[in-house]
């Protein structure tokens, strides 16, 4: 097949899967629920054979991009177009969203029939189909995000994004909890929203006033120094920075950087599966996909670069060191996700663009893993809180290596983790940027702390949880995978081994294919650099241990630092603050001044009106008397007038 | 051949005159003696007019020239009402699309008054189908005197139609727009008779042809008073920002049905009035108050977003969303360029279906529920799963959410009103223009939250309501649901459709208008700029 009706079969075949999936399968013996799989299953399967087609034809050829537009907007000098464009960087996000879909999707069958049934859902069916629904509307706007042709569409599916990823939070929405933080969520994702719609505007004033016909399509993403450069000589340096500036708050939101990380901790309500899926894998990474996808642009504007690595290295020291001390198994993943996307950013800011490209799949990929490996346990155990967890590498082994695995990937000292890490720590102390390399270094000590943190709190000590595992009649029979569903235990395993291998596989040719002009390539490796950091990770899991696992010594707290991470450095509340005053407070404000002010002039033109006629009234006496002094009072005003204009002039008069 | 003479045959029934006088007819005829007095007769003939009225409104539309400028099927009436003053009617590809949107939302209004109108029901039908008349009327006029005619006789049906069917404070409400209506249609009077002085004096024609044509005639001292008339009366019946108060009013009491044509049709008749006179006749002297106009469009998004934010009524908050979605139409408009206007023109189609959904919506929960009381209901998608699927597609749309039919109008007007050419110039707010938009923006992020707001309040979280407990709610399935009637899922699932369809093609509306918007910011840019 064409490589061209690849790319589109890619957007379609979700939507296919939505269709059928509404279709109502009263005739067939098959349970609803298996066929809602099977046909998202197939979309998503076929979408991942595609996607290796074109990766496959990609290789063949390197440095081809394939590219189709259709019309979506034309009025005037604006057209906005719609369609598919594959280089080497969105074939390479497109296989990491359909490995993750796959994945959770399967998980998802058996995860959601439990939730269901756990909360006596009263149309069980209905709900599932919704999820399912949902789930392939998802795949479908990620999809389409990642094959943009131009920054409008790029919007267009950012915005889709968010819905869908607030109707999947909000899932389970009978519970008010849940309802709201779902809500509060997308209400945040909106200020990213307005960022980036307010530099999309500022970007199409522009590209419109100029001769739009070089920038075919308007905002195309695979030109994009060509309007990166036409809008700074047109808007100076100062604009275009301000319009940079919007693009990256918006990134910053989505992908959950101080100060917008309170969302991503809000999200964690939402089942386990649609968190490894957007809050591990796909959504969040959108967000640096989208300052990749407009790199070229930015290097127009060092500042704007630099003001990308600080935020991105502030969030990523702040959130891990968050991360460290939340209770909850889901909220150390997801501050610890925002942590490694500001290490992301950082490295973006600092030019590792090859780093920051690969460690965003492969991060992706192992926080997948370690949501469902949480999800397997929160459906076992029915805690999030993992001072309840403990000793559970008795139970299940299996899961414990598989943490590890994550774990050991994400901190960057093994597997596909230390390929990614590897990259951006040999560019920072190539190029010099010894603040940024101390500092990722500092972030990878502190990734090591949380996620180890994690790991001897729920694997190793003592179970103190309320399941009775012992009771578990499952458990001695199979012990391969631990009692564990297999449409649960499958997709980890799948993502395990991705998480051991992939990185591994494909960082020889990384570089090769997926770079930008004019960057240097970084093939030789630092051992002083590497032996280093072994050491340090060495240390730092021998002291967790010594702390969390053996329990031979016991941290000291100082109360006001904890508490300051335990709440996130107050964020939050000014989150709430800000609701309260800018959207409650101001609402009742305006309210008021609409009633009194602005309707009360109307209200006093009513009025006078009214007074007028009182007036008018008031003449209408009835009496006699008072008529004639009436008019006898007009008379002698009229004929004073009369003189008055008649002498006026002569002698007599003024 | 065949094919030829039924093309021929068609284009000659097609009269403008039996567009804009049949409803009234219709309407009528429900009084006449002969017509038999039983309620579900009515409601038939009034539905059975709605359907026939939108294919015959639709057969001008198709019969048009896309690419026309100027104003097809033209008619007059044979003899002058007063001398010298005719009546003509014509139309061109904007007033067909407004035609046919008037015909569809009419249509569906009537479809939807069977389960929410009870009392007086030939009285009723009998408004609604005048009011379609009238409505038409506007949209089909081709000259000022006939349009100032419809443009006042509208404000009759839409009396009656708040003040009998109305809530408790109808008769009030009723009042008030009739007050706000009426003086901004004392405005526009006195513009129309100066421009008639003039034409009159200098033997122009008045049809709107004629004086689009020579405009440049026009002295300038007349267009300015013109202007402030009818950009005065206009912006009453927008609303644009601070002459909104009688909109909340109006849309809350009417009943639902009377608020779909109200909030669907009659606000964007002034929407056209702007497009149709300020822009395409007066744009000489429309221009110096067109940055004003995007200022104060700009106000009335945050304006009317954090009213709505502020009510506690379902209907309420729609309504007062109403005046935010109209700022962002009048910003579009005062833009002067191809894709503002265009923009504000699907704006306001998106919006009429929009918000017809959400009335309806509104009603049916008001039915069941008996209240419409944002914090007495609450986690009612328990008993209403199929209506909370459906309002979760309008509160999308109301959002803004791409791909539904929201989106494009709002990108549209906000790149138009940020492009603006006034920019060139140096008029009275110009420098505000920008700043005002990129604050009016953040109206995006306050409709997520009044749209979010209304729907977990009532839709989401814990079933606080206690539904079924009495007897007289006797909707309920056995599976605790409540089933939606018929013709209500008929109404939901095709304005639904509707929204989605032209979300994912709105070039199935913009091509009937880009050659019109091309046209006149053609005229406007090379005349005065």
């Amino acid at each position: 097949m064409d490589i061209i009706q690849n790319l589109w079969m890619l957007l379609i075949l979700p939507l296919f899967a939505v269709l059928f999936i509404c279709v109502p399968s009263n005739f067939v013996s098959v349970p609803k629920r298996r066929i809602t799989l099977a046909l998202t299953l197939f979309a998503s399967g076929l979408s991942f054979l595609l996607t290796i087609c074109n990766i496959h034809r990609l290789i063949q050829a390197p440095g081809d991009v394939y590219e189709s537009n259709i019309l979506f907007l034309n009025i005037g000098a604006l057209k906005v177009h719609f369609g598919v464009f594959l280089d080497n960087l969105s074939a390479y996000m497109l296989l990491i969203l359909y490995i993750a879909a796959i994945c959770t999707q399967v998980f998802s069958y058996k995860y959601i029939q439990d939730t269901l049934e756990k909360n006596r859902e009263s149309s069980q069916d209905k709900c599932f189909d919704r999820f399912f629904i949902f789930l392939n509307l998802f795949v479908f706007s990620m999809a389409g995000l990642i094959l943009s042709t131009n920054l409008i569409q790029f919007y267009i599916f950012w915005g889709l994004l968010g819905y869908f990823g607030y109707l999947l939070t909000g899932f389970d929405y009978k519970n008010t909890d849940v309802a709201n933080s779902a809500r509060k969520s997308f209400l945040i994702g909106k200020i990213g929203d307005f960022a980036l719609f307010a530099a999309l505007i500022g970007f199409i004033s522009y590209a419109i006033n100029d001769n739009s016909e070089v920038l075919y399509p308007l905002l195309s993403l695979n030109d994009v120094n060509s309007w990166g450069f036409l809008a700074y000589a047109q808007l100076g340096a100062f604009f275009y920075a301000g319009i940079c500036l919007l693009l990256a708050i918006g990134a910053f939101v989505k992908s959950a950087q101080i100060p917008f990380q309170v969302w991503i901790s809000d999200a964690m309500d939402a089942p386990t599966p649609v968190n490894a899926l957007l809050h591990g894998a796909t959504m969040v990474t959108a967000g640096v996909y989208l300052l990749i996808r407009v790199y070229p642009a930015l290097i127009l504007s060092p500042f704007i670069l630099k003001v990308i690595s600080i935020v991105g290295i502030t969030t990523a020291l702040a959130c891990a060191a968050i991360a460290i001390t939340q209770n909850d198994i889901k909220k150390i993943l997801a501050f610890s996700t925002s942590s490694q996307l500001g290490l992301m950013f950082t490295a973006l800011g600092c030019g590792a663009y090859t780093g920051c490209i690969f460690c965003l799949g492969m991060h992706g990929i192992a926080k997948a893993l370690l949501f469902l490996i949480a999800g397997i346990i929160i459906n076992k155990t029915l805690t999030r809180n993992i001072k309840f967890l403990g000793g559970l590498r008795a139970f299940m082994p299996t899961l414990a290596i598989g943490w590890l695995l994550g774990a050991l990937s994400i901190s960057g000292i093994f597997f596909s983790g230390f390929y990614t890490k590897e990259m951006i720590l040999t560019h920072l102390y190539d190029t010099g940027q010894w603040v940024f390399l101390g500092l990722s270094v500092l972030v990878g000590i502190l990734t090591i702390l949380h996620l180890f943190r994690g790991y001897f709190l729920i694997f190793e000590g003592h179970y103190k949880g309320a399941y009775d595992f012992s009771a578990d009649e499952k458990l001695p029979k199979d012990r391969y995978y631990d009692g564990i569903n297999l449409f649960m235990f499958a997709p980890a395993c799948v993502l395990a081994f991705f998480t051991a291998f992939l990185g591994g596989f494909m960082a020889p040719d990384f570089q090769r294919y997926i770079y930008i002009l004019r960057q240097k390539f970084y093939l030789i490796r630092h051992p002083d650099l590497e032996i280093t950091i072994f050491v340090i990770s060495g240390i730092m899991i021998y002291l967790m241990w010594q702390i969390y696992g053996a329990k031979s010594f016991k941290i000291k707290r100082v109360r006001f630092i904890y508490r300051l991470f335990v709440l996130q450095f107050f964020i939050n509340r000014a989150f709430e603050i800000c609701y309260n005053v800018f959207i409650k407070g101001f609402s009742k404000v305006i309210k008021t001044i609409d009633k009194y002010v602005i309707e009360g002039v109307a209200v006093l033109f009513a009025q006078s009106a009214r007074f007028g006629s009182y007036l008018v009234l008031r003449l209408q006496t009835g009496n006699i008397n008072s008529y004639v002094l009436c008019s006898f009072i007009f008379v002698t005003l009229v004929l004073l007038c009369a003189v008055m204009i008649y002498f006026k002039g002569t002698q007599y008069g003024g | 051949m065949a094919v030829n003479f039924l093309t021929s045959l068609i284009s000659n029934i097609l009269s403008p005159f039996v567009l804009v006088l049949l409803p009234v007819f219709a309407g009528l005829l429900i009084y006449a003696p002969f017509f038999p007095n039983s309620t579900i007769k009515i409601r038939r003939y009034a539905k059975g007019f709605g359907i026939f009225h939108l294919i015959y409104s639709l057969l001008f539309m198709l019969f048009l020239n896309p690419k026309g400028a100027t104003f097809g099927f033209s008619e007059r009436l044979p003899f002058d009402i007063i001398p010298q003053i005719t009546i003509t009617f014509g139309l061109d590809n904007l007033s067909a699309l407004m035609c046919v949107f008037t015909s569809f939302i009419v249509f569906l209004a009537l479809m939807a008054s069977k389960s929410m109108v009870k009392t007086k029901q030939r009285l009723f039908y009998s408004m609604i189908l005048l009011l379609e008349g009238f409505l038409t009327g506007i949209f089909a006029a081709n000259d000022l005197f006939t349009f100032f005619i419809f443009f006042s006789l509208e404000i009759i049906p839409v009396y009656f139609l708040i003040s009998m069917w109305g809530g408790t404070k109808a008769k009030k409400s009723a009042l008030k727009y009739v007050l706000y209506a009426f003086s901004g249609v004392i405005l526009m009077l006195i513009s129309t008779a100066l421009i008639y002085a003039f034409a009159l004096d200098s033997n122009m024609a008045t049809d709107f042809d004629s004086i689009i044509n020579r405009t440049v005639e026009i002295p300038l001292l007349v267009q300015l008073f013109a202007v402030i008339g009818f950009t005065a009366a206009f912006m009453i019946r927008l609303p644009v920002f601070p002459f909104h108060t009688w909109a909340a009013d109006a849309h809350t009491e009417a009943p639902a049905p009377a608020c779909m044509v109200l909030a669907g049709v009659s606000l964007k008749a002034a929407a056209y009035g702007i497009i149709r006179i300020n822009v395409q006749m007066f744009y000489e002297m429309f221009q110096i108050i067109a940055p004003a106009l995007i200022v104060l469009g700009a106000i009335g998004i945050l304006w009317g977003s954090y009213l709505a934010l502020s009510q506690n009524d379902i209907k309420k908050t729609v309504a007062y969303s109403t005046i935010a979605q109209m700022g962002i139409v009048i910003a579009g408009i005062a833009s002067l360029t191809e894709y503002g206007l265009g923009g504000a023109i699907f704006h306001s189609i998106a919006h009429g279906l929009i918000i017809s959904g959400l009335f309806v919506g509104a009603e049916i929960i008001y039915i069941k529920f008996k209240t419409r009381k944002i914090e007495l209901l609450g986690g009612i998608s328990k008993y209403a799963p199929g209506l909370c699927a459906f309002m979760l597609v309008f509160c999308a749309a109301y959002m803004a959410i791409p791909f539904t039919i929201g989106f494009p109008g709002e990108i549209l007007c906000f790149s138009g009103g940020f492009n603006t050419p006034l920019l060139d110039k140096s008029f009275f707010l110009t420098n505000a223009i920008q700043p005002a938009l990129l604050v009016g923006a953040l109206g995006l992020i306050l409709s997520a939250a009044y749209v979010l707001r209304l729907l977990h309040k009532t839709f989401f979280g814990l079933a606080e309501y206690e539904y079924g407990k009495n007897k007289e709610n006797s909707g309920l399935e056995s599976t605790g649901e409540i089933k939606l009637a018929h013709h209500q899922t008929i109404v939901l699932t095709v304005l639904a459709l509707g929204i989605v369809i032209f979300g994912l093609y709105p070039m199935g509306i913009l091509d009937k208008i880009s050659t019109f918007c091309a046209i006149n910011i053609d005229t406007i840019l090379t005349n005065i700029f």
